[in-house]
């Protein structure tokens, strides 16, 4: 691609020789750049010899509506005697303004230029201090052998420029199915052997390239633009950076014999790092008949076979998008799959043919009706996103009326019975059924089983939780009866005492103590029984007269005996159990 | 009090026997009745015409309740009958595809077997189902559909607690035993259940030819000479592009990208 650059420079080069006896300037070269794209190049000429004046070059790089103020520039903050050379466009508005400039001998060794500043409009550019070398003359500089074969520093020649920049249009943020070129303009004298080439952006990656490289070359002036361009389209959304676009490399140009006479010194030229952004379609208002077309688009439905039809003729119908977009990409509507298609049209199994010519893409779509009950063919619906707009827009096309008629079966003209024997024997066109047939269905075998879905998955925290909760319940059942039985006879007997004899509460707890007792003792099985059902004999015949005895005091209301008495004679008894 | 109280009863009762009436039960019935009258008549037909009439109108009729009701964990025994009426149009590629869900539903049933075999062999393809070891072993995987797998978890796990909260109280070894086994068994169920929905990739069925290419874009060369047949069962690795592109691996193992309209998810 860039090869290609050689076969023209040779011509450049001739060019450049009528121009005038400028020395060629092998030299080092940094440059200032600033926002409005104003470039400073300061340069010594790379054959500078001790002793001998050092020449050099300032090119300004810069808008063709500004102007450079000669006069202006400044050399290390002093001012510099500059000769205007010459004024190269190298785009519609960018131009190269070239001067070159004198200073005193140096001796041999490696040395310093300071930074240079020029006007460039209302406003003072400057450009970035450089080291040049400056090597020993010698008295010999004929040698028998030449090492390597070099530009010749004669006066006339023009400077070596090579300059590269990014061509991407001012839109960065893309949609998918969006395209976008983008590619590198090359501007250069003379001819380049390029040792190092690093062209992210053509590369594309993460995009679809669409088509191969293209090549503009062009001159400008004394310049030669080479322009190498890639369309793409935007894929998957996500942010792609590419780097710095840089090419390196020695310029050279054809002595008398045609061998190469190049230059010593590499020269490098770097454009600034690209982002691109690619965002999804916007959610909001997306149509369900939307496939991912993107762009400004009309939409036309026709129909290429007779309105008139048999059930299961092919039929085709035209389906033309035209407009401005990436329209070799544009998807056929689902057709399919729209209201009025299932079930009345077969659709081909094959993909429909496309056509593009122009801005207009026709797709062939083949289908067959299936029922003499279609009257037309329904309305298609097509949907496409216009990212000027970034808004999503939905075409119908007109119903088409046709009229499909049932397949006709052939007249039957009068036969012999010979006739009609022969033509009952023949096969039948209609095949016979070859699967079992269908079952009858009830409403529930229209719904999910019960039970047969993802909602029975409840049945775990339910089972984890009711398990949990009755262990729970248990062991507090059992911590409850474990408290209960704790209790002993002894322990209700004392709390008994806290209460007055004639109240209600002593006599209960007096009553289950004594029962508790008996119990103890293994007399009775348990406290839930009556007075009257404990045995007459020993000790349980005791508690029985007892507490019969308190009994009835305590329901006849007569006092027989002192609240000291009684409860003398209760511990009396309590005690008597106890041995 | 009394008189009030059987006044609310009896209009409860005509409210419901009336949104019975109404409700739409009574028009699925209706039109599965139709349908499988259509069908009928289909098969009864005497001429193309009139069998592809009737076939097409009980297609749909049965596309429409399958609209309606979604029975991916039902009986699948609607989907075998859309799957024969797609049949007898001859769309045999969206008969394969439904006699793949009705058996995804019904593993065991013979007849959508038998019908998916001559299905298949009209689209020129060959898919006869393995019997493994490993088949045999988990049985009770490859044997019952989602929703039977659903059932027997549900049923398991409803005897375990059961049994357990009996244990609880009772504290009888052998009911621990129980429980634990049927717990083990829901268990089992459960598993498999999860297996098949994260770790079994999702399959498809071709319906349309399609070329297989190495990326998502037709722009990408073909990964095969062939293009795949209409009826193919191939494996959904990923879905790319918005879902306009699905990565598949085929019966062959054969790896690419097809577009999403040439697929159909069983």
């Amino acid at each position: 691609m860039v090869r290609s650059l050689f076969l023209i420079i040779f011509s450049m080069f001739m060019v450049y020789q009528s121009i005038g006896q400028i020395d060629a300037f092998i030299s080092y070269k940094l440059y200032a750049q600033n926002e409005e794209g104003v470039k400073i190049t300061a340069e010594i000429g790379a054959d500078s010899f001790e002793n001998t004046p050092l020449k050099g070059t300032i090119t300004v790089t810069h808008d063709k509506r500004l102007s450079v103020d000669p006069d202006s520039i400044l050399l290390d903050k002093k001012p510099i005697k500059v000769n205007f050379v010459k004024e190269v466009p190298l785009s519609a508005d960018t131009v190269i303004s070239i001067y070159e400039f004198s200073i005193p001998a140096m001796p041999k060794g490696l040395h310093l230029l300071p930074e240079t500043s020029v006007v460039v409009g209302v406003q003072r550019y400057v450009s970035v201090p450089s080291t040049f070398t400056v090597k020993e003359k010698k008295e010999t500089p004929q040698s028998s052998v030449p090492a390597t074969p070099q530009i010749s520093p004669q006066k006339g020649d023009a400077p070596v420029i090579l300059q590269l920049e990014n061509i991407v249009s001012e839109d960065t943020t893309l949609y998918p199915g969006q395209r976008i070129n983008v590619g590198y303009r090359y501007s250069y004298s003379y001819g380049f052997d390029l040792s190092k080439e690093e062209i992210p952006l053509l590369e594309g990656k993460g995009f679809r390239k669409i088509g191969g490289k293209e090549v503009k070359e062009n001159t400008k002036g004394a310049l030669a633009i080479l322009e190498v361009t890639q369309l793409l389209e935007a894929e998957v959304p996500g942010e792609y950076s590419f780097g710095p676009g840089i090419i390196e490399g020695r310029a050279y140009k054809r002595g008398a014999l045609g061998q190469k006479i190049q230059d010593q010194s590499i020269k490098q030229a770097e454009t600034p790092a690209v982002t691109l952004k690619v965002i999804p379609f916007p959610e909001e208002g997306k149509p369900a008949s939307f496939k991912g077309a993107v762009g400004n688009y009309d939409f036309n439905v026709s129909l290429s076979s007779p309105t008139q039809v048999n059930v299961g003729d092919k039929i085709t119908l035209l389906v033309k998008v035209t407009g401005t977009g990436a329209i070799d990409s544009v998807p056929i509507p689902d057709i399919c799959c729209q209201p009025g298609f299932s079930g009345f049209f077969r659709l081909s199994d094959l993909p429909p043919e496309e056509k593009i010519e122009n801005n207009t893409k026709t797709f062939y779509v083949e289908m067959r009706p299936l029922s003499a009950s279609i009257t037309e063919i329904p309305s298609i619906e097509f949907s496409f996103f216009n990212p000027q707009d970034k808004r999503y827009t939905t075409l119908k096309s007109q119903p088409i009326p046709i009229t499909v008629n049932p397949v006709k079966v052939k007249e039957q003209t009068p036969l012999f019975e010979e006739e009609i024997k022969e033509k009952q024997t023949e096969p039948e066109a209609l095949n016979a059924i070859e699967i079992e047939g269908n079952t009858i269905l009830t409403t529930e075998d229209l719904k999910n089983k019960l039970f047969g879905t993802w909602k029975v998955l409840w049945i775990i925290p339910f089972s984890i939780g009711i398990l949990l909760l009755q262990i729970q319940m248990k062991n507090y059942i059992l911590n409850y009866k474990q408290q209960i039985k704790t209790e002993t006879s002894t322990d209700i007997f004392n709390k008994a005492l806290e209460f007055s004899p004639q109240s209600p509460e002593f006599f209960n707890l007096i009553h289950r103590a004594f029962l508790l007792r008996l119990v103890e003792r293994g007399e009775i099985a348990s406290i839930d029984i009556a007075i009257d059902s404990l045995s007459e004999r020993g000790a349980s015949g005791k508690v029985r007269r007892f507490l019969t005895k308190i009994e009835s005091q305590r329901f006849s209301g007569k006092q027989e005996a002192t609240d000291k008495d009684l409860l003398a004679e209760t511990r009396e008894l309590f005690h008597e159990l106890d041995k | 009090m009394k008189q009030v109280f059987i006044v609310l009863l009896v209009c409860l009762l005509v409210a419901s026997v009336a949104f019975y009436l109404v409700s739409p039960s009574g028009e699925s019935e209706k039109a599965l009745s139709e349908a499988y009258q259509a069908y009928r008549h289909g098969e009864e037909a005497n001429t193309v015409n009139e069998r592809t009439e009737f076939f097409n109108k009980a297609l749909s009729l049965y596309t429409d309740l399958e609209k309606r009701f979604h029975p991916k964990y039902g009986n699948g025994k609607l989907y075998y009958n859309i799957a024969n009426s797609y049949f007898q149009l001859g769309q045999y590629p969206m008969a394969v595809l439904y006699y793949y869900r009705t058996l995804d539903l019904m593993p065991k049933n013979e007849r959508a077997q038998r019908n998916l075999q001559i299905a298949l062999s009209k689209l020129k393809i060959s898919d006869k189902p393995k019997d493994t070891t490993f088949k045999k072993i988990f049985f009770f995987h490859y044997g019952f559909s989602l929703s039977e797998r659903f059932r027997i978890f549900f049923v398991f796990a409803v005897l375990g607690t059961l049994l357990g909260s009996l244990y609880i109280w009772l504290k009888l070894s052998w009911l621990k035993k129980c429980a634990i086994l049927f717990a083990l068994t829901a268990g089992v169920f459960l598993g498999s259940i999860a297996y098949s929905n994260y770790f079994i990739p999702v399959e498809g069925v071709i319906i349309k030819s399609t070329s297989l290419y190495r990326d998502a874009g037709q722009q990408y060369a073909k990964v095969l000479k062939e293009p795949i047949l209409s009826g193919t069962k191939v494996e959904v690795l990923d879905i790319l592009h918005e879902g306009h592109w699905l990565k598949i691996i085929t019966p062959d193992g054969a790896l690419g990208y097809i577009p999403q309209n040439s697929i159909k998810i069983i």
